[in-house]
Formats: C-alpha cells, sequence, structure tokens
C-alpha cells in the first residue's frame, strides 16, 4: 500500500476575474520510506502539490490518499488531528512563530495531543539534540542562523514522530553548506527512520540523491 | 494551557507593547465605567452597619391620600402620622421587630455643651426598637430602651464626630448637651453612619415621646394620615414577606372602610418595600416598577458594553492579522479551528481579566476617595458625607459583576476576529493574507 495515492488531483483558482488551472489531472503514489523530489519551474504547481498532500488546501477534484485513508469531506477537527499525527511540515522561510523561543516553537505540535507539559518539553529536547541545537533551547529565532532555523523547524516537523515529511525549498534561503548539513539530516531522517519525505527543490543536485524525481510543467506532470 | 495564555500574553507584550497596553487600559476602562454604574446602584442595596439586616427591611417611608368620587380629584403624598404608622405596622405576626421613626436626618438641630462652640447637626425621633432593627456600633454607652421611650425622658444617642466636636473624646455617656437651646442627657455614642444608609442616617437619635412631632399631621379634608414619619420591618426571613405584605393590606383595608365617608383613600403604592424596590422608587406616589428598572439598567450596560466592545474588536481583529502567520502555523501542526477559537477567546479573556482587575481598583479607589461626587444627590441637603467603607466596596458580588462584564465584553469584542481568523485558509495564512 502507498503512503501517499493521488488520483486525478486538479485545482482550480477562481477570482472573479480570471481562473488559474494549478493542477490538473495529478496522479502519484509515493512508497512508504520513498525520498521524493518535486521539481519544476517557478509557478508550475509545485508548492499547490506539497499543499495538498499537506491536507493545507483541498482540490478542486480528484482524491488524497494518506497512509489508506480517503480524505474528503472529513470534518475539521478530524483533519487536524490526521495532519498533527501523520505529516510534518518544513517550510523555505522556515516559518518559525518569532514571539517564541527555540524550544517552545519545536513543542507547536504536541500542544495539539493529549501530553503533559514535561513530556513535550523532554520530547523536544531529545529532537533539539539530534539536530544538534540543544545548546540554543532558550533562544530566540531572531538569534539564530539561517541555517540553524531551518533545523529549529526539521525538529518541530519530527517532533511528533510524523510518518511523513513534507518539505518546501528546504534549502532555498541557505547557502550550500548550511544546505548540505540540512539535506544531510533529510536523508538520515529517510535512510535511519524510514520516513516518506516528499522535497520540492530548484536544485538538481539535492534532486539526484533522492530515490526519485518527478517534475512538473504549468499544473501537468510531465516526467 | 493556562501557563500558555500568560506565556502569549507575555510575548504579544513584549512585542508589541504599546497596542497590548493600549488594549488593557480601553478594557479597564470600560470596566471602571460599568462598575461604577453598578456600584452606585449597589451601595443602596449591599447591607452594611447600621443597616446589615437590608436584605430582611420591609420599608414604608409613605403613603398617599386621594379624593374619591369628588369633582376635582386631589391627592397628597408623604410621610405618615405617627398614628396612621402604628396602626398600620404595630404588632404584625412574622416579624422580628418594626421601627417607627422621623426625620431621617432631615431635621438640623443646633448641638452645644459647656464652652464647646455649637454645631449644626441632623436628628432623628425614633423609637426604642430603632436599635433592635438597626445594628449601630456604640463607642460608649447604650441606646435608650422601652421604659426610658415611653418616659419621655430628654436623652440622646449622638455620632462620633459630634462627641468629638463637643467633647475631644466618645466616652460621653451621661454628660449632657443642649439641643436648640433644651438640655439632653447622652445616652450613647455611636460610630458615625454614612448618609448612604438612608434610613438609619443622623447625627443625633432621640425618643420621638420627647416631643411634639407626634402631634404633626397632614392629609386631605379630617382625615389627615400623614405626618413625618416612616417605617421599618425587619423579618425574620424574606419568604415571611408576603404575609406581612398580606397583613398591612388588610389594615389598608381597614382604614379605607373607616374614611370611606370622607370621600378619601389610602394607598400605600406597593408599600411595605423591599430595600431593592426602595432604592429604585424615588417619589412617594410612584409604585417599584423593577421590570422598567431592569430594562433601563440592561440598555444602559450594553451601550457601556458595546461601545468598548466595537472598539476593541477592532483592535482584536488587527492584532489577529498581525499574527495571521502564526495562526496559519499553528493550524498546518494540526490545531483544530476549534481550538484556535477557544485559544483566541480564552487568551483575551486572561487579559480582559487582567484588565478587569486594573479597572475594578480604579473603580474602588474613585468610589473611595470621590464618594462625594458618587453618592450625593443635588437635593439631599444633608450636613453628612456619603462614606463608603472598603469592605462594601470590595464586595464579592461586586466582584463577580466584574468578572461577568469582563467575560461579556472579551466575548462581544474577540468573538467576530477570532472566527474570521480561525477560518482563514492555512496557505493564505502561512502566506501572511487574511483571506
Amino acid at each position: 500500500m502507498s503512503m501517499i495515492k493521488l488520483e486525478g488531483i486538479s485545482k482550480v483558482y477562481r477570482t472573479k476575474e480570471v481562473e488559474t488551472l494549478a493542477l490538473e489531472n495529478v496522479n502519484i503514489e509515493v512508497e512508504k520510506g520513498e525520498f521524493l523530489s518535486v521539481m519544476g519551474p517557478s509557478g508550475c504547481g509545485k508548492s499547490t502539490l506539497l499543499n495538498i498532500i499537506g491536507l493545507l488546501d483541498t482540490p478542486t477534484s480528484g482524491s488524497v490518499i494518506i497512509d489508506g485513508t480517503t480524505i474528503e469531506q472529513m470534518p475539521d477537527k478530524v483533519v487536524a488531528a490526521f495532519r498533527n499525527k501523520m505529516i510534518g511540515f518544513i517550510f523555505q522561510s522556515f516559518h518559525l512563530i518569532q514571539s517564541l523561543n527555540v524550544i517552545d516553537n519545536v513543542e507547536v505540535p504536541l500542544l495539539y495531543r493529549s501530553i503533559s507539559a514535561k513530556e513535550r518539553h523532554q520530547k523536544a529536547k531529545e529532537v533539539l539534540e539530534k539536530v544538534g541545537l540543544s545548546h540554543r533551547m532558550h533562544h530566540m529565532p531572531s538569534e539564530l542562523s539561517g541555517g540553524q532555523c531551518q533545523r529549529v523547524a526539521i525538529a518541530r516537523a519530527i517532533i511528533g514522530t510524523p510518518e511523513i515529511i513534507l518539505a518546501d525549498e528546504p534549502t532555498g534561503n541557505l547557502d550550500s553548506k548550511m544546505g548540505a548539513e540540512i539535506m544531510e539530516i533529510l536523508h538520515h531522517l529517510n535512510k535511519d527512520e524510514n520516513r516518506t519525505i516528499v522535497m520540492v527543490t530548484h536544485n538538481e543536485e539535492q534532486a539526484k540523491q533522492t530515490s526519485r524525481t518527478i517534475r512538473f510543467f504549468d499544473g501537468r506532470q510531465v516526467e | 494551557m493556562f501557563k500558555q495564555y500568560i506565556k502569549n500574553i507575555w510575548a504579544s507584550l513584549k512585542q508589541d507593547s504599546v497596542v497590548t497596553i493600549i488594549n488593557i487600559l480601553g478594557t479597564a476602562l470600560a470596566i471602571f465605567l460599568i462598575m461604577v454604574v453598578v456600584l452606585m446602584q449597589e451601595v443602596k442595596v449591599l447591607p452594611f452597619s447600621p443597616e446589615s439586616n437590608r436584605d430582611l427591611f420591609l420599608i414604608c417611608n409613605a403613603l398617599t391620600e386621594t379624593s374619591i368620587g369628588k369633582e376635582n380629584t386631589s391627592m397628597t403624598s408623604g410621610r405618615m402620622s405617627e398614628a396612621t404608622a402604628k396602626e398600620l405596622f404595630s404588632s404584625l405576626k412574622n416579624v422580628k421587630d418594626v421601627t417607627l421613626f422621623s426625620g431621617g436626618g432631615g431635621l438640623s438641630k443646633l448641638v452645644s455643651a459647656n464652652k464647646s462652640i455649637p454645631m449644626q447637626a441632623e436628628s432623628a425621633y425614633t423609637d426604642d426598637a430603632f436599635w433592635r432593627v438597626f445594628d449601630f456600633k456604640f463607642l460608649s454607652g447604650k441606646p435608650f430602651d422601652n421604659a426610658t421611650f415611653k418616659a419621655g425622658q430628654k436623652v440622646v444617642v449622638i455620632s462620633e464626630s459630634v462627641a468629638r466636636h463637643l467633647f475631644h473624646d466618645v466616652n460621653v455617656a451621661g454628660r449632657e448637651i443642649e439641643m436648640d437651646f433644651v438640655p439632653y442627657r447622652i445616652c450613647g455614642v455611636v460610630r458615625d453612619v454614612s448618609l448612604i444608609a438612608s434610613q438609619a442616617y443622623a447625627q443625633l437619635w432621640i425618643p420621638y415621646t420627647t416631643s411634639d412631632i407626634v402631634k404633626l399631621t397632614s392629609g386631605l379634608d379630617n382625615v389627615k394620615l400623614g405626618g413625618t414619619f416612616s417605617a421599618v420591618i425587619l423579618a425574620n426571613s424574606k419568604s415571611d414577606f408576603p404575609k406581612i405584605k398580606a397583613q398591612v393590606n388588610a389594615r389598608v383595608a381597614a382604614i379605607n372602610s373607616r374614611i370611606k365617608a370622607d370621600k378619601v383613600k389610602l394607598e400605600l403604592k406597593g408599600r411595605p418595600m423591599t430595600q431593592f424596590e426602595s432604592s429604585i422608587t424615588t417619589w412617594s406616589n410612584e409604585l417599584p416598577e423593577p421590570g422598567k428598572f431592569y430594562r433601563k439598567a440592561a440598555i444602559i450596560l450594553l451601550i457601556l458594553l458595546l461601545v468598548p466592545a466595537i472598539n476593541l474588536s477592532s483592535m482584536t481583529q488587527s492584532r489577529l492579522r498581525r499574527y495571521i502567520t502564526e495562526i496559519g502555523i499553528r493550524r498546518a501542526f494540526g490545531c483544530p479551528r476549534s481550538r484556535l477559537l477557544s485559544d483566541i477567546i480564552n487568551e483575551n479573556l486572561v487579559l480582559s481579566v487582567i484588565a478587569g482587575i486594573v479597572g475594578l481598583l480604579f473603580c474602588v479607589i474613585f468610589a473611595y476617595f470621590a464618594s462625594d461626587m458618587l453618592f450625593t444627590s443635588d437635593w439631599s441637603g444633608f450636613f453628612g458625607h456619603p462614606t463608603v467603607s472598603l469592605s462594601l466596596l470590595l464586595n464579592p458580588k461586586i466582584f463577580l459583576f466584574a468578572f461577568i462584564f469582563c467575560f461579556i465584553l472579551n466575548l462581544m469584542s474577540t468573538i467576530i476576529p477570532a472566527l474570521h481568523a480561525s477560518h482563514t485558509n492555512i496557505v493564505n495564512a502561512l502566506n501572511g493574507r487574511t483571506r
């Protein structure tokens, strides 16, 4: 059984004046433990694809099946719980909450589970150690470098042990050295912890290191 | 979770201190205004010495005589004569006690002692039951008893400030003073009474049997049921009120039978009244209308709540707009809409409670130091001060009112922005867009 299955996915954005076809009849299957990269020019629908897989957005038509569960017209609470349990996000611009320190940022996904503050704090410390940032626990995001911010974002993405990690150009705002460090962490998560990763990237070198690459153009999968 | 809200509020304060402080002060001011309005009514009803039994009082301070079946209808309203008051209220069943008194602080006397500088003080003529119905705090001596009252002995209970003015001391029971050049013996000294104690207030309390005040009558034609007396009934419990009123109504009917030939009708217009009813009734010939009072109060409170709520709502909306990305992040990591909604409302509630405490503090300080401004009527003409004790101001009921208003204000100002924020598309929220 595939971990992620998209069947006939289309996404149309409608405004008063214009209709934009972001995705057209996309069919994708991602196996458990696979590291898939998604490539294509800007505006081809890569991020839209990621948002739909991540249940952040709903398709105009088609089905999204995650780990055998079809996500269709489910109540918001159910979808939110499913997303919390199954999916972790890593964004290009990190999207850390600026008013919270590092450890509080990492704890965010666990706020929506029934675990105690002590346990939450302990788990956060463990994942920060994993990404090599345990010495920066009480720093604010504004005090960190880009690479460090992204490592905090990775820690936040994995603290809930999600099966799937969705990374939208995770090294896009980093230099090559930091980018390499981030990719190393992602590969470790994929190979050693068998996490399924879908990564949007513009970097051919990074894409070659993943198990499979698919390409998009004007909302359609071309490869 | 509460810790989380405090953390978020603190972070908000650090990040956006001006807006957060304005938000808190705005809410505090709204609560302050509302609580002043509530307090102005509550001090008329809350029990405090010497009217600690306000919950069990039934008050009659007026009657109305109306001519019936005549060409020109006339009506007069005012206090009762001593005879009428006795006929209506003495020997009632299911009561602990009844007091008849005249003045309530409206009669002033020139008081002097030895070579002290004379002063004007407000007096009341009372019976001996007065001291059982009201709980005065005696600093020296004791009240006059039934024997002294019946004998018409010239004794007086004076207030602390009168004692200090005349003798520079409060231990003056047994000493003599002159009131309007007539000598009286002091039988007791009591703590000063606030003007807010509308029934018990005076500075001198004298047995009414020492005065011709009992002879004063007024009213229509030969009937003349009116005079200068009021009555306060101390019931055993509130459940006895209907029985007591029924007895009084029967006595009114009996009087009306007797005076029918004079073509005059006696009405008490809903009296004797509870403390609350008395507090909302201004005129002698007016019936208490709790419904009208509550409607008026609800409209005033709604306006006092709505105006700041709309203002705060727009501040909340703009605050949430600033945090829209954070909302997107939380939603992306599994926060359901309902949780987001409750988090926003609860966080604002904590903010409102903080503001409410500040507002209540302002209100208490203002009421304590500006009691003259708040609690004196223009036409009172009394020398006394409407002092309020801190124990009256820091009453649990006042706190409860303040908390309820905080909660309502919070809900009114937060619900729409919170609903809007929770329904923003996650992707748009992540990108800082509110739609």
